[in-house]
């Protein structure tokens, strides 16, 4: 997390692997996003920078970065900067692994990317599990509890606390 | 939306948060902060009626570890609705921790002491308190005593099979777990890695409506994988849990004196000789401020295999009695308060606050020559010398009945009686830690003695006395950097040491779930 503020970064998704000939990437900007008018000189920009002021409101970059995380996790995206792993903060930089897998993962009808954001937790359609585990959760979507027990960090151990637990399974005085 | 048309769902989902892990993972078997066997099995039941509250939709599960927090998670989950249970152990049959361990005495409520209804040692019936008839419990047993951990095995063992029958009864059958023993170690502990891991990714998926990512299937259990007396399908079938439930124990005991090479004494959950003769003639040095070493130097000390025995004992005169009754209900008190302090703060002052209550009430009894005298019947006739020596200011987490008990018998062995001891000597010492030690045990011939231990304070690097020792029991308890530290909420990505825990949130007597089934 050295050196990273949300206020002095900008994240954009370029792009979902709707192209795969694209870099799938997100950049560091180091402009200030204060009161400021930073992109007075581009419609382009400034629609951007509301954006990325909306997202900030929203954790939207927080989400942006675990999902990356997440896909580097099954080899689909790989930070850039940091190819063995152990990405620390929101700064990095990603390309994509295996276009093809990216592509059936997240089809040109499904859902536009992190951006949208609503209904989430219900039905996903896709029926990738085998057990249901996708279905809704009972009422207790959005940020429910069926959302802490998956989550990679909220009431987890740290990673390398959890692998020490397994691995000291079967061991010591209360094995059984 | 009026006020009045708003609805917020209700679930509990403590137990969940309190033992969650890693994605999908939960563990029932480190970072507890009362382990008695009922608490054991109540929290299984809360972790398995929890999850299945928060989701309904759930079926499969997979649990390691077949002792008694295991097995009760296992079936209390066929109960609930859990249709695909596997239960896996690396040992060759279920509760093998308690397998042919007979020093070692438990009991349900034992350590509930000095509520009411501590005498009773079957579980989960119980005729002295009103709730008692509302606990439910997949494995259940009948004593009248404390009953050995070797019974104790028996009897759970006795009561999954009665489980088995009276679920197969059912119309339509209850499911039944699928039980494996023998299973290779390496391979659990691989799956459990990628499960959490694969979980993580699919959490995530699910949140964005991404597609998601297949389960990840425990295929190999190991060859030596068997399922328990014909319980389950062979070859096993791949299996893809919905969550996992780790109940296998961990973390190293220490059981060596510091700096020594080889361990000083077998594991809390072993037999040992501590009530031979032989013992009785020695210096036996107890190291330790937890449960263990209370109870091995009651063991030593007193004719009596477990502190219920031992103060059932010395109340059995109807004046000493009286005077301990005048003691209980601030006893009481004390445990109540301690409970609750240990549920909001780690601070070590609720601890100190009960030392000093027990030792306080230790000390009026003992100005009571019928208590002193009572006491002392208890003791095993001997002329050795007991010196537990305990690192802190005062003892650790330990039961009530312990800490009151050993404070009993201090007070009532440091009155001069008089004439010469036909019994053990004990001292007590607190703010001591060993330094070095020599140990003997192989080539001590004649007068030298199996250990000698360099004793100073703890802040100390260096010993201020030596003292020599014919047997040194090190009950220290779980190494703490074997485990995950007792704090384990977190709550950002980001890894921060400042994190609390609900594992130490005092559990019900019983659990009194609904048959979600």
């Amino acid at each position: 997390m050295d050196g990273i503020h949300s206020s002095f970064i900008g994240i954009i998704l370029l792009t979902l692997a709707r192209r795969p000939h694209r870099a799938f990437s997100l950049v560091l900007l180091d402009r200030e996003l204060t009161n400021k008018w930073p992109y007075w000189h581009s419609v382009e920009d400034y629609r951007f920078y509301i954006e990325f002021r909306k997202a900030l409101l929203h954790d939207r970059i927080g989400v942006i970065a675990r999902h990356l995380r997440a896909m580097s996790l099954l080899g689909l995206a790989q930070n850039i900067d940091a190819p063995e792993g152990d990405v620390d903060g929101l700064a990095a930089t990603w390309g994509v692994v295996n276009h093809s897998a990216l592509n059936e993962r997240f089809p040109e009808d499904g859902r536009n990317g992190p951006g949208g954001g609503e209904g989430r937790g219900g039905s996903d359609g896709g029926g990738g599990g085998s057990d249901g585990n996708g279905a809704g959760d009972g009422g207790t979507s959005g940020g429910g509890v069926r959302e802490v027990l998956g989550h990679p960090y909220l009431f987890a151990l740290p990673n390398q606390e959890f692998t020490n637990l397994v691995d000291g399974m079967f061991n010591g005085p209360g094995a059984p | 939306m009026s006020g009045s048309e708003k609805r917020i769902e209700e679930i509990d989902c403590l137990s969940l948060l309190a033992h969650k892990v890693a994605s999908n993972v939960f563990d029932l078997s480190s970072r507890q902060f009362n382990v008695s066997i009922r608490d054991q099995l109540v929290r299984a039941q809360q972790l398995i009626t929890d999850l299945k509250q928060a989701h309904p939709e759930s079926r499969s599960l997979l649990i390691v570890g077949m002792g008694a927090a295991g097995m009760t998670a296992a079936l209390a989950a066929c109960e609930a609705g859990f249709d695909k249970v596997r239960i896996v152990d690396t040992k060759d049959q279920p509760f093998s921790l308690f397998r042919n361990v007979k020093g070692r005495f438990v009991g349900p409520y034992m350590y509930e002491w000095p509520s009411a209804f501590h005498g009773n040692q079957s579980y989960p019936s119980h005729d002295t308190a009103a709730w008692g008839g509302y606990g439910r419990s997949p494995l259940s047993w009948e004593a009248e005593h404390p009953i050995s951990a070797d019974e104790l095995a028996e009897q759970l063992t006795q009561s999954v099979q009665n489980w088995i029958a009276t679920a197969l009864k059912f119309n339509p059958p209850l499911p039944i777990p699928a039980f494996y023993v023998n299973v290779g170690p390496r391979q659990i502990g691989s799956f459990v890695k990628d499960f959490a891991q694969r979980e993580a990714v699919r959490a995530i998926e699910d949140e964005h409506g991404a597609y998601q990512s297949e389960k990840v299937l425990l295929g190999s259990m190991g060859a030596g994988a068997v399922p328990w007396n014909g319980l389950a399908a062979m070859p096993a079938q791949p299996f893809a849990p919905d969550y996992v439930i780790i109940a296998a124990g961990m973390g190293t005991e220490v059981v060596r004196v510091p700096g020594a090479l080889q361990p000083a004494s077998p594991s809390f959950w072993a037999d040992d000789d501590l009530k031979s003769p032989a013992v009785t003639k020695g210096r036996i040095v107890v190291l330790g401020g937890g449960d263990g070493a209370i109870q091995d130097t009651l063991r030593i000390l007193t004719r009596h295999d477990h502190p219920l025995s031992l103060i059932r004992d010395i109340e059995s005169a109807p004046a000493v009695r009286g005077a301990l009754q005048d003691e209980l209900p601030a006893l009481l008190s004390i445990d109540r308060q301690l409970r609750q302090h240990g549920s909001w703060s780690r601070d070590s002052s609720g601890l100190a606050m009960a030392d000093a209550a027990c030792k306080r009430a230790a000390a009026r009894l003992a100005c009571n020559l019928a208590v002193v005298r009572q006491v002392r019947k208890t003791l095993r006739p001997g002329t050795g010398q007991v010196l537990h020596i305990v690192r802190g200011q005062h003892f650790d987490k330990a039961y009530l009945l312990n800490r009151f008990v050993i404070y009993l018998l201090e007070q009532c062995l440091s009155v001069k009686p008089g004439r010469s001891t036909p019994y053990m000597r004990f001292k007590l010492s607190f703010g001591v830690d060993v330094k070095r030690c020599v140990d003997r045990r192989r080539k001590a011939k004649g007068y030298k003695a199996a250990w000698t231990l360099g004793l100073g304070r703890p802040a100390s690097k260096s010993a201020n006395r030596s003292i020599d020792a014919d047997k040194v029991v090190v009950r220290f308890g779980v190494d703490p950097s074997s485990i995950p530290g007792a704090t384990m909420i977190q709550i950002s990505e980001r890894v921060s040491r400042q994190r609390s825990t609900l594992t130490r949130v005092e559990l019900p007597f019983v659990a009194m779930g609904r048959k979600r089934a």
